[in-house]
């Protein structure tokens, strides 16, 4: 469960990212996080594993306070986190399955993984994830022969290495076309579904946040200004979260 | 047309500037020239000594070469070349291994912007001493042999190893490390799986370049007495002995041409 109580974010160069942001997301959701560019999506999304650092507030990831946190209490906090990244973070001159193993690095000491010693099941693990993914044929092969869409389910099949209890994916399906883009949400659908990963995504097509979403966070100038059901997303909602109303192209997400 | 035609008048007049430059070097040319002492009897016998030089080199000392028959095969070329070779490879090796570290002290991503300016300060300061300077000096403390070559060759190669292997550390995608970092990753492991796998194509080629610039060094540094070929290639200048020249000349035109060929052929299979 995470739960973030008052949490602003204040950039050094002055910038309020996050105003009083009150939330909580239980185990299991798929929450897709909306809003403008600019609005806080990616802040909010990246306080919780800290890769940005709240400046006030309290954020509780199963009851532990994560802002004082750091060095290797950090690093056992971010191996039980996957992350996804719109340009996929991948080593592309390294191969798929070593990619992948990346996912098991904070598991184990220093010099054992500098030198490449990982036990027999991680690699398993690695390469189950890649069968997960639908990609183990490609195990072997470098990271940038790969197409876009395959490229981001290695880093899925990276995150599931990791054996997380949330996945987080910041802006997963941008720099992908929108076929591509359906079968990349189907599998975050998926990994929801079967694994009970909990799933926070942003996303910037709205249409895909409300069919893959269950819960829908809107986000306008760094303060929550809708929070419920997918369902319960209306025309006047969605001019609450984007100042106007969206136009019919907008909303196809194309 | 109007601002066309304004835009034309405000072109910078740039003439002043190019003939002032031009004259500055014809100047400097002329000057160079009449202050030059030529010693024109010496070039009026050019042709003569063409010839005499000609016929050295017709008349190549095969037993000096394969260190056979008078010779002690340490006194032939080709264990001389090897030498000179093993200068320059250990050399380089030397220098590249020392280089990495130099390579992230300099490198901006890595250190930061402060600390890598003190990392390039350190790199400059290595690669303003030129090669014989530096050969000179250390030649007091490890003497006429093949040790200070490779000290020299060693020393010389971080400064320009460690700011080329800098710039790939800094050309690199940084998005892996974001990745690493939120996987639980320590600054060992990102180095490990993150910088290295990058950069390890483009390092091995910066130092197989190096190499090949390195035997060139090698054979130029064994005429101060820093082992190898050198040595003999003076001796045999100074005494005009033409035919042990070319003898020498021979074995360094195919130690560069081979060595130049393998670097070509591995740098083409890396990346």
């Amino acid at each position: 469960m995470i739960k973030f109580v008052d949490v602003s974010k204040t950039y050094p160069n002055g910038v309020k990212a996050l105003r009083g942001v009150n939330l909580e997301v239980k185990d299991g959701e798929f929450v897709g996080i909306i809003g403008l560019s600019g609005a806080g999506k990616s802040t909010l999304l990246r306080s919780i594993n800290k890769m940005i650092s709240i400046t006030s507030g309290k954020l509780y990831i199963d009851d532990i306070e994560i802002s004082s946190i750091r060095g290797k209490e950090l690093r056992m906090l971010r191996r039980s986190i996957g992350m996804i990244f719109q340009s996929f973070n991948l080593v592309k001159r390294m191969s798929v399955y070593n990619n992948v193993l990346t996912g098991r690095v904070a598991y184990h000491p220093t010099f054992k993984t500098v030198f490449g010693l990982f036990p027999k099941e991680d690699k398993l693990m690695a390469l189950e994830s890649l069968d997960t993914m639908g990609i183990l044929e490609k195990a072997f092969t470098r990271a940038d022969q790969l197409s876009g869409g395959q490229q981001q389910r290695v880093a899925l099949a990276r995150a599931l290495t990791q054996k997380p209890k949330l996945i987080l994916a910041d802006e997963p399906v941008a720099s992908l076309d929108p076929i591509t883009t359906v079968q990349v949400m189907d599998d975050f659908a998926r990994i929801n579904r079967d694994f009970g990963i909990t799933v926070i995504a942003n996303m910037h097509h709205v249409d895909l946040a409300l069919k893959y979403a269950t819960r829908i966070i809107g986000i306008k100038d760094g303060e929550v200004v809708f929070d419920g059901k997918s369902k319960e997303i209306t025309d006047e909602k969605l001019v609450q979260i984007y100042g106007r109303s969206l136009r019919h192209d907008e909303v196809l997400g194309e | 047309m109007r601002a066309a035609e304004l835009a034309l008048k405000r072109k910078p007049k740039r003439w002043v500037i190019n003939l002032v430059f031009v004259g500055a070097t014809v100047a400097a040319m002329v000057y160079s020239f009449a202050g030059s002492t030529i010693n024109w009897t010496r070039v009026r016998t050019i042709g003569i000594s063409l010839r005499v030089m000609m016929e050295g080199f017709a008349d190549l000392q095969w037993d000096f070469f394969f260190g056979t028959g008078i010779f002690r095969f340490e006194e032939g070329v080709i264990y001389l070349t090897l030498v000179t070779l093993a200068v320059a490879f250990i050399g380089t090796f030397m220098g590249a291994v020392l280089a990495i570290p130099f390579g992230f002290l300099a490198s901006h991503n890595i250190v930061g912007k402060r600390v890598a300016r003190i990392g390039e300060a350190i790199l400059v300061i290595i690669r303003v001493f030129p090669e014989i300077v530096l050969a000179l000096i250390l030649l007091k403390g490890f003497g006429m042999n093949a040790l200070t070559g490779v000290m020299t060759i060693g020393i010389h190669s971080i400064g320009m190893l460690g700011k080329l292997f800098a710039e790939a550390i800094d050309n690199m995608d940084k998005s892996p490390l974001e990745a690493l970092d939120a996987v639980g990753a320590n600054a060992w492991q990102k180095i490990r799986y993150g910088i290295i796998p990058q950069v390890a194509a483009d390092v091995s080629s910066i130092t197989l370049y190096r190499l090949d610039i390195n035997v060139r060094s090698a054979t130029v540094l064994g005429i101060i007495g820093a082992g190898g070929l050198g040595a003999s290639l003076i001796l045999a200048a100074d005494s005009w002995s033409w035919n042990i020249l070319g003898t020498i000349l021979l074995a360094i035109v195919i130690m560069v041409l081979t060595v130049d060929a393998i670097s070509s052929y591995l740098r083409g299979k890396l990346v």
